[in-house]
């Protein structure tokens, strides 16, 4: 029995990019300069011109979109019904977002709280922060 | 005092050695040499609740049970696919806890609110299909597979079979052939996943099969039993933590308590500074068994962070790009703030 993993499929990134993958990023972000970057606590919201890939669309959690999920549930969210979520199949630790109208971030935490900030609309990739390892860790507070 | 590494994927690998994870791959094989027979034969299926090679891990509930009901040669196909489909075998003996709802296990969707594709949090559904948990290869894998029932060339009866195996391994978390013998493992009580696929769980077991025995991990590192309870990690003072012996233990555990209290404590030797505390800087903590290199900044509510990066890495906009997966410097720059 051929347990190898089929080869049509696509590859999947265990280490951080390489300079020469950083270089297509540029491009392949399509960076807006029309907005600026949002940065909430370990959550990069880099506004694009449009959302690319082979995406789903993610299901709200109740009237929040939660963009960036905590082990202490202490999520960053936005408003669902302003914005639709995507993940990208071949790689689900990338999420991109369409905000439709104006909404805020919101970090749902108490204590040591990530001042809200407004989204405006428009399309957006979420990136958390990450550490290096044999497989990137994603790093939140 | 040596700790292991248990990835998800590396710990359903070591359950039944050469055994066959629940993967596509493994789904396809299984069904493959099945269809292809002009009758379709039931196999005998041995049932273990928790795998002989983690007889080592603590029992709470009696010995390793090995349940040979469904070998019995008289149970008839219908009888061992609805075996499969009870439910209790796919209950989950576990409160959900609200507060770490995202990581622990919860009971199970129906099937037909399974949505492969809704990864929030890149697990969160992925658990659910097939009642097991998924990381990401597996998860495109499963799409593969989920998509190719409509491929040209695959009959209506085809389909048929290879849904029914889909179903009858829906409640197992490992299978693995013997020649006519399917041994399969019950799926375990709980298991408890961080975002990266480690066995992880801060604040009790990560996993607990199906006979009561535990497993208690750190982001996929086992913890031995004196540090097993939160307050004893808590209790440690940094010259203990960094005296550790296992040091991916001792850097978990570093992590847990938070780099910025190591770095308070011992000091750091500064690499590069950007001269804004929220862009930061890039320092070396000099550790028992090495130096370590971090990413040395204010977070938006004022507390001093100290990311893992690179040893390579010597300038705070490379780090930055770094721990924001390659996203450009420039990108991020353009940020009014960070809050």
């Amino acid at each position: 029995m051929d347990l190898r993993v089929p080869s049509f499929l696509p590859a999947f990134k265990t280490s951080s990019p390489t300079k020469k993958e950083k270089k297509t990023m540029d491009e392949i972000y399509a960076y807006d300069f029309k907005r600026h970057t949002i940065l909430q606590g370990d959550v990069a919201l880099i506004p694009v011109e449009q959302v690319m890939g082979d995406l789903v669309t993610l299901e709200p959690s109740g009237r929040d979109l939660i963009v960036a999920h905590s082990e202490t549930g202490h999520h960053h969210v936005v408003e669902a019904e302003k914005a639709d979520g995507f993940v990208d199949i071949e790689d689900p630790s990338r999420l991109w977002m369409t905000v439709r109208e104006d909404t805020q971030i919101v970090h749902q935490r108490e204590e040591f709280q990530h001042e809200a900030q407004i989204v405006p609309a428009g399309h957006y990739l979420v990136q958390r922060q990450t550490a290096p390892g044999p497989r990137p860790t994603v790093w939140s507070d | 005092m040596v700790a292991s590494r248990h990835s998800y994927s590396q710990a359903k690998r070591a359950a039944l050695g050469d055994g066959i994870d629940l993967t596509a791959d493994a789904i396809a094989g299984l069904w493959e040499p099945i269809y292809r027979r002009s009758e379709y034969d039931r196999p005998k299926v041995i049932h273990y609740d928790c795998p002989d090679e983690w007889s080592d891990l603590e029992i709470d509930d009696g010995p390793l049970h090995i349940n040979e009901e469904l070998n019995a040669n008289e149970q008839s196909r219908s009888d061992w696919l609805a075996h499969y489909r009870t439910p209790h075998l796919n209950r989950v003996e576990r409160d959900q806890d609200v507060e770490f709802g995202w990581s622990r296990n919860i009971e199970p969707p129906a099937r037909s609110e399974v949505v492969i594709a809704n990864v929030t949090g890149i697990f969160q559904s992925a658990k659910n299909e097939f009642g097991a948990y998924y990381n990401w290869a597996e998860i495109a894998q499963l799409k593969f597979l989920l998509s190719s029932r409509n491929l040209p060339g695959v009959t209506s009866e085809d389909r048929q079979i290879r849904q029914e195996w889909i179903d009858a391994l829906s409640s197992v978390w490992l299978a693995k052939l013997d020649d006519d013998t399917i041994h399969v493992l019950r799926r375990p009580r709980f298991v408890n996943i961080d975002p990266n696929g480690e066995l992880h769980d801060a604040h009790g077991p990560c996993l607990q099969f199906a006979n009561g025995r535990h497993l208690w991990a750190l982001h996929g590192i086992e913890l031995p039993a004196p540090f097993r309870a939160r307050k004893d990690r808590d209790r440690l003072k940094v010259a203990e933590l960094l005296t550790l012996e296992d040091q991916d233990l001792r850097d978990v555990m570093c992590a847990e308590r938070g780099w910025a209290e190591i770095a308070e404590t011992i000091g750091c030797v500064l690499i590069d500074d950007s001269r804004d505390p929220y862009w930061g800087k890039v320092v070396d903590l000099w550790i028992p068994g090495g130096t370590r290199r971090f990413l040395d900044a204010m977070c938006g509510t004022g507390r001093r962070i100290l990311v893992p990066i690179e040893e390579h890495i010597s300038t705070v906009n490379d780090a930055q790009e770094s721990i924001h997966g390659g996203t450009p410097f420039w990108m991020l720059r353009t940020a009014p703030r960070r809050t």
